[in-house]
């Protein structure tokens, strides 16, 4: 019974350790972002932010154009056939902006840069950590929380919250016009009744939700990146162990935001 | 180098200025659809109770939102202030002695808070100014002093019962046209009325009178043949018992068979008279021959003389004529009548193909 006991506590020591630690590298990752920003250093660290957001941001935007251009398809051809039948044919502009801007945009969109760029920033630095590569930084004298994770931690947040104004572009008047081929709509009406129901609100929750999305998936991937200590397996196993706690940490956070915005 | 990593700063430059002014113009439009930048005018009311209202309920006017409830709370005289804002663009409407009236329906159709202009335009009344409700004295007061008019308005029932007016109109035309209808179907079946199934049955009641009449007539056609078949049964009974009598006498051996075929009976005598009748009969056999033989040569001459009396005949007919013709000149003589007509020609009423007009 003590052992058990000796176990729980022991684990929870652990926990708290590392949740320390956590929250330690994440003040550290703050304070070198800040850093970055003000000395404003269009250096090398300029060059690795502009590839991060391209690797993320550019490179996801196909993807995200397809996914969220067929959802506000969907959502006005079903919304627009169905709900008019029930006398709520302007339910359809609250259904898309809480579909498209305030719910799944934000999280469908850290699903898609927690698959394509949560693992390759996790991989990329176990790399690096097993051939030496912070080691040679470091004696240099670059902070390789400065050159490797800042840039990273900027470039995956800015194009989470680009991707997701894209994914509204898409999801609201990409959509827009392709339901024209099937199911015509007057476009002055649509624009008015969808802007008279997009909310501030709906605006804040949406980019506050992306920027979170892409702190936690950034911050965990990195984290997770530099736990490989020595050997090249470490790596898949940190990588899917980011892109785990990613998943649960952006939900959470996702409900979190919800509840705190709307009840 | 790749083109993308050649030119990753434009690409990525690009990509944030279109998200960034994506953003900025969906904010700007929201801020002018919204009126976000527009200036509103605070105003309060009072009402005895705040049922029916609520935070951000529209306020109307002509069926226009004008504006929007800001607050509400319960004064310290147990009655609710409510705090309100008009539109700039509605501003210059809001007349003194305006008041609200909050509507409401059992049925939950329509309703809501409607702004009343005052009935005398005036300059806009300042902000924060109170506007009573027409649930307070102040509003009821304005009311019957009639410095506001509130034009009437059909609540839901009324609506309803409009809406129904017009059915019930119909229907009762229906129920009087199928009266109408059962009336002029009474009349045909009683056989009255200018309708095609009143002649009908009419027509249909004369037939019956007439096959009742032609069934007696048949009736007393069928007594009589009856009376006729029993006549003719009667003489046909007589008839079969004389053959039946006539059999039996031919059944007797002593009857006229046989007196006939006696030896010494008429045939036999007949027969046997040394060929006295046979030569007679041969003997005026002869004489119808010799008859004949002249009737044939008579014939024969008739046929040969046939032209020449055809002639005879077609000269006299000619001779009549114009013993005709003179006997119609002397009497249309002249010096006696009036001389010898011109003769009409007879055209014929058969013409050949070729006299035709095409």
């Amino acid at each position: 019974m003590s052992r058990i006991l000796e176990q729980i506590g022991n684990r929870i020591l652990v926990g708290i350790s590392q949740a320390f630690y956590a929250a330690g590298y994440f003040w550290e990752i703050l304070i070198e972002t800040g850093r970055f920003i003000r000395k404003r250093q269009f250096g090398y660290g300029y060059r690795v932010l502009v590839m991060q957001i391209l690797f993320t941001g550019v490179e996801a935007l196909g993807v995200i154009a397809i996914i969220s251009l067929a959802l506000g398809v969907v959502i006005i051809v079903q919304g627009s056939s169905i709900l008019p039948q029930f006398g709520q044919g302007k339910l359809v502009y609250a259904i898309l902006i809480t579909i498209i801007t305030r719910e799944l945009g934000p999280i469908l969109t850290a699903f898609i840069i927690i698959a394509r760029s949560g693992t390759a920033i996790a991989t990329e630095l176990g790399n690096a950590i097993v051939s030496h590569e912070i080691e040679a930084y470091i004696s240099f004298g670059i902070n390789p929380i400065a050159y490797l994770i800042v840039p990273r931690f900027l470039g995956v947040t800015i194009s989470l919250v680009l991707l997701n104004l894209y994914f509204n572009l898409f999801g609201l008047l990409g959509s827009f016009l392709v339901t024209q081929f099937i199911y015509p709509l007057q476009m002055q009406e649509y624009l008015y009744n969808l802007l008279n129901t997009l909310k501030t609100q709906d605006v804040l929750s949406s980019l506050v939700k992306s920027i979170t999305f892409g702190i936690i998936i950034s911050t965990t991937a990195t984290y997770y990146g530099f736990k490989v200590e020595r050997s090249t397996t470490e790596i898949p196993q940190v990588a899917i162990k980011a892109v785990g706690r990613s998943f649960i940490l952006c939900i959470l956070a996702d409900a979190m935001i919800t509840l705190v915005y709307y009840v | 180098m790749k083109f993308k990593i050649r030119f990753a700063s434009q690409i990525v430059g690009v990509f944030v200025i279109v998200g960034v002014l994506f953003i900025t113009i969906v904010l700007v439009l929201m801020g002018i659809n919204q009126r976000w930048f527009a200036k509103n005018y605070y105003f309060k009311s009072r009402f005895p109770s705040a049922n029916g209202l609520s935070v951000g309920m529209p306020i109307t006017f002509k069926g226009f939102t004008i504006g929007k409830i800001t607050k509400l709370s319960l004064t310290p005289e147990n009655t609710v202030e409510i705090d309100f804002y008009i539109q700039d663009t509605f501003y210059p409407k809001v007349y003194e002695n305006s008041i609200l009236q909050l509507q409401s329906n059992p049925l939950g159709l329509g309703g809501g808070l409607v702004f009343h202009q005052g009935k005398k335009p005036t300059e806009p009344i300042p902000e924060n100014s109170f506007i009573p409700s027409l649930d307070t004295p102040e509003g009821k007061y304005l009311l019957e002093a009639k410095l506001v008019e509130i034009p009437k308005t059909e609540d839901a029932v009324t609506r309803l019962l409009g809406e129904i007016d017009p059915i019930l109109e119909n229907l009762n035309r229906v129920l009087i046209s199928v009266n109408t209808l059962l009336g002029t179907v009474t009349a045909s079946l009683e056989g009255k009325g200018p309708s095609p199934l009143a002649g009908t049955l009419r027509q249909s009641e004369k037939i019956t009178e007439n096959i009742a009449s032609t069934t007696k007539s048949l009736s007393q056609s069928i007594d009589q043949l009856l009376a006729n078949a029993t006549g003719i049964t009667t003489n046909l009974t007589e008839i079969t018992s004389n053959l039946k009598e006539g059999t039996e006498v031919l059944k007797d051996p002593t009857g006229l068979v046989q007196k006939l075929l006696d030896p010494k009976g008429s045939l036999a005598t007949f027969f046997d008279d040394n060929n006295r009748l046979f030569d007679q009969i041969e003997g005026i056999l002869k004489e119808v021959h010799a008859n004949l033989a002249e009737l044939r040569q008579f014939s024969s001459f008739l046929n040969t003389t046939q032209p020449r009396i055809l002639g005879a005949l077609e000269e006299g007919r000619q001779a009549i004529r114009k013993g005709h013709d003179v006997l119609e000149g002397l009497r249309n003589n002249p010096f006696l009548r009036g001389g010898i007509p011109p003769k009409q020609p007879i055209p014929t009423t058969q013409k050949g193909y070729r006299m035709e007009e095409f």
